[in-house]
């Protein structure tokens, strides 16, 4: 098997999950998907460095979040799910509780929207989102703290509640008034 | 943590986080993509020496040897003894060596200790400076440094520090600045050759991989994978005299290399993921008509004279098909019939006399000589395992290739009979040649 097919192989396997971290972090797909590219290409040019070391899983992750972070610096524009939010709620009545989650991750700074990711979606340990994220595991502690605080104030006891129908609302002003905070 | 809300404990916060994933849509080909981007990522190494594909450097390092055996008598330092020949350097990636190879005898000099991982290598057109960049890996990511290597005494100087993530570098045709381009989050960064200091970075856009510099050194060309906003390449100008970037121009998708013509009027940009290549007129840097390419075109050849750009294209549908390569005339910026050439085409460099493209196969382990009168392709060239790199001496008889892999050598080939000579031992993984210009040379 060559360095080639082997990553390949290796890159099949950790798309889908970090699709999904990648669409957490920036709320889009189409962006999820140039994420998870730009990230596996520069898994790819270190490969096999990162295969010797057995550190792959941990550098593409780490190597999303950096890109992610990169990216957010690079462009304050982008997602602004609140403004579309009342419609498309409407339009799609199913999976409003998502509208939900992602206009109140959309609230959160990207730091603190990587931790979240990171430890509770990817089941990372503060010191593991600690490494990655290149910090202290006492500020994971806190980011992850002020965080939750922030979506639970944004999400309120949306986790229960199955009839999220007027969510959306609450959740838009509240994370209206979160940034004016 | 605030007190009394068992409303989100971390299954339910799980639970919740997945629920946005509703609607996940299929992936694209990106294990592929990647691997594409990756390969050139790593195997576009600037194709440095006394000629190559970027012809605007070319002409200047070609011009150069004249000039300095002009003024040999009164110029001691460029005229040194060791300036009568051409020492190929090869920057060695995982063993962080340099290895001088003596080009009349082919035999490797001691390997001169860089930093690790030395990634890529220019050498000023006086042929006085070897600077090479190497990748730091630090806690799961990428920091760098630039190392200069005195060609009179091999000897390293002290490392330059610049910004993560470096990917590659150019050299002014002036010879006074190398541009290290950091690929996240886009950025270009000025290093003066008079002082060995690097001056502030310039944003180029997320993403930037490629540089290409006007013949005048007036103006760097970045190309950057997401520069244009929401994920779309682009081009940005950045003038070397006030180090501001300018407006960056849109190009197609994924812009993994570009060019300027020797006149400096056109640049071009290889866009991977849209088959196309844009021409971008440097008078009013706007973009022109994209130019239909093949598959995923991934670099760009100039010929010396400006006539032809060849886009160096590998297949879209499966990465064991062969690659093409299609002249586009930069007069009518129409595409010629793609030349069929070997398995994962990664770059080309052409002779300095521009008779002949060398096409590198990085599957296939071959090199594929093209015929630019007739835009015919030779019959391949056995190299070793994956040809990474290429660069010509001074007179154009030899082109050096480096195989990339764990075998560690480089293969001279004998331009007049496209034949391979032994083996030279370097170290391992050899990413990237340059050649320094001879005063002796014959000019093509």
């Amino acid at each position: 098997m060559t360095a080639e097919e082997e990553f390949v192989e290796f890159a099949g396997s950790i798309s889908p999950r970090l699709q999904g971290m990648a669409f957490l972090l920036c709320g889009d797909w189409h962006t999820a998907e140039d994420l998870v590219q730009a990230t596996l290409a520069k898994v790819f040019v270190s490969w096999r460095r990162i295969r010797r070391q057995e550190t792959a899983h941990a550098y593409a992750t780490r190597t999303l979040v950096n890109t992610y972070l990169a990216h957010k610096r690079l462009k304050r524009t982008g997602e602004i799910p609140t403004s579309e939010l009342p419609e498309r709620a409407a339009e799609l009545p199913a999976p409003e509780t998502r509208m939900v989650v992602l206009a109140a991750l959309a609230t959160l700074p990207p730091k603190g929207r990587a931790v979240v990711v990171l430890r509770y979606w990817a089941d990372l340990s503060v010191d593991q989102v600690a490494a990655v994220l290149g910090c202290s595991p006492g500020a994971v502690k806190s980011q992850s703290a002020r965080a939750l605080d922030k979506l639970r104030g944004v999400l309120g006891d949306a986790t229960t509640e199955s009839g999220a129908h007027c969510r959306p609302l609450g959740a838009r002003h509240e994370a209206r008034d979160a940034r004016h905070g | 943590m605030k007190q009394g809300m068992p409303d989100m404990d971390e299954t339910s916060l799980r639970r919740l986080l997945d629920s946005a994933l509703v609607g996940r849509p299929p992936m694209g080909p990106v294990a592929h993509n990647a691997l594409r981007a990756g390969i050139k990522l790593r195997r576009r190494r600037r194709i440095q020496g006394a000629a190559g594909t970027v012809a605007g450097v070319a002409a200047i390092t070609v011009a150069l040897p004249l000039i300095t055996q002009a003024l040999g008598h009164n110029t001691p330092q460029a005229a040194t003894g060791r300036a009568a020949q051409a020492t190929a350097y090869v920057a060695n990636y995982e063993s962080g060596t340099v290895t001088p190879i003596n080009t009349t005898t082919n035999r490797p000099g001691k390997p001169i200790k860089i930093a690790l991982d030395p990634a890529d290598i220019v050498i000023t057109p006086d042929g006085r400076t070897a600077y090479v960049l190497s990748q730091l890996y630090r806690h799961h990511h990428i920091t760098g440094v630039v190392t200069p290597v005195s060609t009179a005494t091999n000897e390293p100087g002290k490392p330059i520090p610049v910004p993560p993530e470096p990917w590659t570098m150019a050299i002014s045709p002036d010879g006074k600045t190398v541009y290290v381009v950091s690929l996240y989050p886009g950025r270009v960064t000025p290093i003066s050759t008079a002082t060995n200091t690097p001056g502030k970075p310039i944003p180029t856009g997320l993403g930037s991989s490629a540089i290409t510099i006007a013949p005048d050194s007036k103006t760097a060309y970045v190309a950057s994978q997401a520069g244009g906003g929401g994920g779309n390449g682009a081009v940005t100008p950045v003038n070397t005299v006030t180090g501001k970037p300018g407006t960056p121009i849109p190009v197609g998708n994924g812009p993994y290399d570009i060019q300027i013509t020797p006149d400096g009027k056109t640049v071009y940009a290889a866009n991977s993921f849209s088959r196309s290549v844009t021409p971008i007129n440097t008078a009013t840097d706007t973009a022109g008509q994209p130019v239909t390419a093949w598959g995923t075109p991934e670099t760009i050849a100039i010929t010396p004279d400006g006539a032809t750009a060849y886009v160096v294209c590998q297949s879209s549908k499966r990465l064991r098909l062969p690659g093409r390569v299609v002249p586009i005339s930069t007069a009518t910026n129409t595409p010629g019939k793609p030349i069929k050439v070997g398995v994962t085409p990664t770059l080309m460099a052409i002779s300095p006399d521009g008779r002949t493209a060398y096409v590198l196969n990085h599957t296939s382990d071959t090199v594929t000589p093209i015929n630019t009168a007739t835009n015919t392709p030779g019959k391949p060239i056995k190299v070793g395992a994956k040809p990474g790199a290429i660069a010509f001496t001074p007179d154009g008889k030899t082109a050096y290739v480096a195989n990339y892999d764990g075998s560690g050598t480089v293969i001279p080939i004998n331009t007049a009979t496209n034949t391979a000579g032994a083996p030279i031992k370097v170290g391992r993984y050899p990413s990237a040649i340059a050649i320094t210009p001879a005063a002796g040379a014959t000019a093509p």
